[in-house]
C-alpha cells in the first residue's frame, strides 16, 4: 500500500504543478509532500491517505486504468473533475495537494530569489 | 526501554510565553525547576522565518493542524524550546482594558483589570525589548496607510518583541526577541534545569493532588526513554491544545478543554501596478484600527512558497514575472464559536473541533468587504479571492458579486491564535482555575498560558499570556 501511496504523489504532484516546472524539483516536492501527510496527526493522515489510495482508483472508472498509469491528459482531467467534484472530501483532497505542493515546490525553487 | 527517575520542586510543561515566563520567575526566586518541552531546543537563526525548514523542525506535525468543523479551521503551534515565540510575528498588543474589565464580571476574577497587570506588561518589556520598526514601515504596510488614508480609517504601527540594531553602514539589523533569546537563558542561569524532547504523557494523580508525571522522550537517534519526574508542584504551560489534552489524558475533565476559542483569519491577495512585496519587510507592522476590537485588517508574509500556498502554484506559475507586486492580508475576526479539545482514544494526540457560527460567517463577509474596499483604494489592481474555483476580482463591483456568493465552507480560514480551553475565575460552573490559575479542586495543579484565557481576547495574545504567567506565578511565590 505505501508504495502504491508514494506513486500516486508522485503523479499528483506532477499533475498538480505547471508543465514548465523543473522535474528534479516536482520529485522533491513529491517526496516532501508524503512526509508531510506522514508527519500529520493519524486522524488526519490516514483519511488522506485512504481518499488518495481512492483518488487512484477513481481513474479505472473514469479512463480505464488507475490514475498513475494515466496519460498526462487524462490525469489532468481527473484532477479536474475532482477539483469540482460535488463531494466536498474529493475537492479538499485536491486543494490540499495544490496548496502544498506549491509551497514546497516555490520554497526549494531558486526563483524566490 | 530506558527508565529514569528525576526529583524537582516544581515541574514546569511548556517552554512557550508562558512556561518560560513562569520557569524564569520560580528560579529566579530559588526554587528547582525543571522545564519539560517537547520539542527540540533550536535557536531562531536555525531556520529561516516562515520557512518549509521552520515548518518541518518548530511546528507542531509540521505545520499540519486542523480544528474540525464547518469549515475546518487550519492553526499553527509552536513545538520547539519557546513555543508559540518562535514561529509568531511577535506583534505586542496590549488587551483593551475594557476586556478585561468584561472578564472580571463574567467569570469572577480577583483582583484582576488592566491596573493590576501593568507592572507585569512593563516587567515583560525590560525582558524582551518591545520596540517598534526604525525608519520607514516596508512597502505593503505603506499600502495598507494608503488605502487606509483614502478611505478615512485609522491605521497604527503595532510594537513588536523584536530588536533594532544599527549596523555601522546605516542599515538596520532586526531580531525576533522569542523566548529562546531572552527570558528561557535568564532562567537556565537561575539554575532551572531544561528537558527537551521530552513529552509529558500523563499526571499521574493521587488525593487532589499530582504525585508526578510520566515523560517520554526520544533522542535523535531514535533511542526511547520513559522518566518519572518526581515533584511538589505542577505547572501545565503547553498552550490552549495541548494542556486540556495533558489533563484529559490524566483523568481531569471538569471544564476541561470544553471552551476553545480562537482568531480566525481569511486572507486575501493582492497585485498593485508597482513592486510591493520586500523580504526584509517580513509581516508587516501597520494594522487598521478603525473596525477594533471586532475585526483587525493587516498583511500577512508574503514570500513567494507563500503566495503559492494561498494562490495554488498554476496560478503563480502565471503570476511569476510580476511576483514582487503581490502581497497578502488578512482580516482577523474574533470567533463566536467555542470548540472542544478531547483525546483520540489509544493515542496521545488531541481531537480538536471548532464550529464557527453565523456570527463569526457575517463577520468574515464584513471583513471580505472591508479588506477588499482598503486594498482597491490602496491601487490593488486585481485581488485573489480565499475561496476555491473563483474568478480574480477586478473592480469593487466584483467584489461584491463575490460577496454575494460567499460560501463559508469553501474558504480557507487559518489561525494562530488559540485560547481559552480551560478558563480562568470563581464561577466553578465556568471556569477549571480560579483566579491564580490554580486548578479547582487540586492542591499543586497549576495552570499558566493561554488556556486560561477566559474568553478571546480580541488582539494578539502573547503579551496578556506573559504578564498573567509572570502575574500568577508572583502570587504562588506569595502563598507559598
Amino acid at each position: 500500500m505505501s508504495s502504491s501511496y508514494d506513486a500516486v504523489i508522485s503523479s499528483l504532484v506532477k499533475g498538480l504543478l505547471d508543465d514548465q516546472a523543473n522535474p528534479v524539483l516536482v520529485e522533491q516536492t513529491a517526496q516532501q509532500m508524503r512526509k508531510t501527510v506522514r508527519h500529520m496527526p493519524r486522524h488526519l493522515s490516514l483519511p488522506i491517505i485512504f481518499l488518495t489510495l481512492c483518488f487512484d482508483w477513481a481513474g479505472i472508472l473514469r479512463g480505464g486504468r488507475i490514475f498513475r498509469c494515466q496519460s498526462a491528459v487524462s490525469q489532468r482531467a481527473q484532477i479536474e473533475d475532482w477539483k469540482k467534484s460535488f463531494l466536498s472530501p474529493c475537492r479538499e483532497l485536491i486543494r490540499f495537494h495544490e496548496k502544498m505542493s506549491g509551497f514546497i515546490y516555490y520554497s526549494y525553487s531558486p526563483t524566490k530569489n | 526501554m530506558l527508565q529514569n527517575r528525576l526529583d524537582c520542586e516544581v515541574l514546569v510543561v511548556g517552554s512557550g510565553p508562558g512556561g518560560a515566563n513562569t520557569a524564569y520567575l520560580l528560579a529566579q526566586a530559588g526554587k528547582d525547576v525543571i522545564l519539560a518541552e517537547e520539542g527540540e531546543n533550536l535557536t531562531v537563526e536555525q531556520t529561516p522565518a516562515y520557512s518549509l525548514e521552520e515548518m518541518k523542525s518548530k511546528y507542531r506535525h509540521g505545520g499540519m493542524t486542523v480544528a474540525l468543523g464547518k469549515p475546518s479551521v487550519a492553526y499553527l503551534e509552536g513545538c520547539c524550546v519557546g513555543g508559540g515565540s518562535e514561529i509568531n510575528a511577535g506583534l505586542y498588543h496590549y488587551p483593551s482594558p475594557e476586556v478585561l474589565e468584561e472578564w472580571v464580571k463574567d467569570f469572577a476574577i480577583r483582583d484582576f483589570g488592566f491596573g493590576k497587570l501593568e507592572p507585569f506588561f512593563k516587567s515583560c518589556e525590560q525582558d524582551i525589548s518591545v520596540s517598534s520598526m526604525p525608519g520607514q514601515v516596508g512597502s505593503a504596510s505603506l499600502k495598507l496607510q494608503e488605502g487606509a488614508r483614502k478611505l478615512n480609517w485609522k491605521t497604527a504601527q503595532i510594537p513588536r518583541c523584536w530588536k533594532y540594531e544599527c549596523l555601522s553602514d546605516g542599515t538596520w539589523h532586526s531580531s525576533r526577541q522569542s523566548m529562546t533569546e531572552t527570558i528561557i537563558p535568564k532562567a537556565l542561569r537561575h539554575g532551572c534545569r531544561l528537558l527537551t524532547r521530552a513529552k509529558v504523557k500523563r499526571l499521574c494523580l493521587k488525593n487532589h493532588r499530582a504525585d508526578h508525571a510520566l515523560v517520554s522522550s526520544v533522542t535523535k537517534a531514535g533511542e526511547q526513554s520513559l522518566t518519572t519526574i518526581n515533584f511538589r508542584q505542577v505547572f501545565v504551560c503547553g498552550g490552549a491544545v495541548q494542556t486540556p489534552a495533558l489533563l484529559r489524558r490524566s483523568g481531569i475533565k471538569k471544564n476541561i478543554g470544553n471552551s476553545l476559542r480562537m482568531h480566525p483569519a481569511i486572507r486575501m491577495v493582492a497585485k498593485f501596478s508597482e513592486a510591493v512585496n520586500e523580504e526584509q519587510e517580513g509581516v508587516p507592522v501597520v494594522q487598521v484600527e478603525e473596525f477594533k476590537p471586532r475585526l483587525t485588517l493587516g498583511g500577512s508574509y508574503s514570500a513567494l512558497p507563500h503566495l503559492a500556498l494561498w494562490l495554488g502554484p498554476q496560478r503563480i506559475q502565471k503570476l511569476l514575472p510580476v511576483w514582487k507586486n503581490l502581497a497578502m492580508f488578512y482580516a482577523l475576526i474574533v470567533g463566536q464559536g467555542a470548540g472542544t479539545v478531547r483525546n483520540i482514544p489509544w493515542t496521545d494526540e488531541p481531537w480538536v473541533r471548532m464550529p464557527l457560527t453565523r456570527t463569526d460567517a457575517s463577520s468574515f463577509r464584513e471583513g471580505l468587504e472591508l479588506l477588499g474596499r482598503l486594498l482597491f483604494a490602496a491601487g490593488a489592481t486585481e485581488i485573489f479571492p480565499p475561496m476555491q474555483g473563483l474568478e480574480i476580482l477586478k473592480t469593487p463591483d466584483d467584489l461584491k458579486i463575490f460577496l454575494g456568493n460567499l460560501s463559508l465552507n469553501k474558504m480557507d480560514i487559518s489561525t494562530i491564535h488559540l485560547f481559552s480551553s480551560c478558563p480562568m475565575g470563581e464561577k466553578t460552573e465556568l471556569c477549571a482555575v480560579d483566579s491564580y490559575g490554580k486548578l479547582h479542586g487540586f492542591k499543586n495543579i497549576y495552570l499558566n498560558d493561554a488556556s486560561i484565557l477566559p474568553s478571546a481576547p480580541r488582539v494578539n495574545p502573547q503579551a496578556l499570556i506573559m504578564a498573567i504567567a509572570r502575574r500568577n506565578t508572583a502570587k504562588f511565590l506569595e502563598n507559598i
